[in-house]
């Protein structure tokens, strides 16, 4: 993502060092990924991703904060992740996702952080 | 430029041209002769590396030329001189430039795709030239589409706007208005990497090599957003001019503001 997502900002090239680690760490192969286009709030590029997993695939964001500002978006594609047993891995917060009511903590903390700021 | 050519690009998006003839075969030995050292090869046809190497070693392999080719100054002065007065002609001769891009495509390689985009989908500046220099004779899906401006205008219309629209949806839709680029060894083409481009999964018998460099004007605007797609983090001075030399050195700038 190049734009800032949350309270960060990081160049796509940092974001690919830290990706590829994580990546070695879990044993999986890094491919590259397209970014989402910075013009748009409509996270195409994430629901894209989305749609073509594979039931049970894991899905590694950087942080909770690249998942879409928009809530009914945002509802759709946990929905679809639930559906699809995918794993979402959230690199920044440490945290791994894959179980239904962890999904639904997503929104929670989003909210408990708009209510900080 | 004659205006017929000028026509052409704001009609389709890109033009064609030849490269010169000695900095081209620069570039292509200096690929050959890397690929050779990194490989212990003696010979390389690089229209049929397919056959002797497998796409789980390729990306490693890519980076590594990738990265000896972007560490020579001359390779990136080759590649400019090769076009020179072509990158004159549409974005000025005070110039920026990107890091240069290796793509490979090995015939079936999934792994390798890079889906349609436009380069200002991560904040690029809009007024930017793509140089687009392939090593073999490109044709259909082993080489790259394009899809002309007004076609991708109203494609990227309903990627701002549509929050149902995936690019999957996209692909199928608009697999029509895809025009794919069939060129000759020593040519290349010049696009403006705010259309649409991207390839797909290269379905021809021989395998692609290609690079890619963005040439920028220094005084042209960057992206809108705050991010690093900037002359010092994205972008490199190529040429600047004597009066940039010479306020670069005093600081008159300071006294303006």
């Amino acid at each position: 993502m190049n734009k800032s997502f949350g309270d960060y900002y990081l160049p796509t090239r940092f974001q690919y060092v830290i990706l590829r680690q994580y990546f070695n760490k879990i044993n999986a192969v890094f491919n590259m990924p397209q970014g989402e286009p910075v013009f748009t709030k409509t996270n195409i590029r994430l629901r894209s991703i989305i749609n073509n997993l594979k039931p049970n695939s894991n899905l590694i964001l950087l942080s909770i904060y690249m998942l879409p500002e928009n809530k009914i978006i945002r509802n759709k594609i946990i929905t679809k992740m639930i559906k699809k047993k995918i794993k979402l891995h959230l690199v920044f917060e440490n945290t791994l996702i894959n179980k239904a009511k962890d999904f639904k903590k997503i929104n929670e903390i989003l909210k408990l952080n708009k209510f900080s700021q | 430029m004659k205006n017929s050519e000028v026509n052409f690009f704001i009609k389709n998006g890109f033009f064609k041209i030849k490269l010169q003839h000695n900095n081209f075969l620069y570039l292509k030995n200096k690929i050959k002769d890397t690929l050779k050292k990194q490989l212990n090869f003696k010979k390389i046809n690089l229209e049929k590396f397919h056959k002797r190497i497998r796409i789980e070693e390729l990306n490693d392999l890519r980076l590594k030329v990738f990265k000896k080719i972007n560490d020579d100054n001359k390779f990136k002065q080759n590649t400019y001189e090769s076009a020179k007065k072509f990158i004159h002609e549409t974005v000025g001769n005070e110039l920026c430039s990107s890091d240069i891009n290796l793509s490979i495509q090995l015939p079936g390689d999934k792994s390798s795709l890079l889906e349609m985009h436009s380069d200002f989908f991560s904040g690029e500046s809009l007024f930017q030239i793509n140089l687009w220099i392939p090593f073999v004779n490109v044709k259909k899906t082993q080489s790259m589409f394009i899809i002309n401006p007004a076609d991708s205008l109203k494609i990227l219309k309903k990627i701002k706007y549509d929050k149902n629209l995936n690019f999957d949806d996209i692909n199928k839709k608009f697999k029509k208005q895809m025009r794919w680029i069939n060129l000759k060894l020593g040519e290349a083409i010049l696009f403006s990497p705010n259309c649409l481009h991207g390839n797909v999964v290269n379905c021809e018998k021989n395998t692609r090599w290609s690079i890619n460099i963005r040439y920028k004007n220094i005084y042209s605007p960057c992206g809108k957003e705050r991010n690093e797609k900037k002359i010092g983090s994205f972008y490199t001075l190529l040429n600047p001019k004597a009066v940039t030399q010479f306020n670069l050195k005093y600081d008159f700038d300071e006294i303006t503001n």
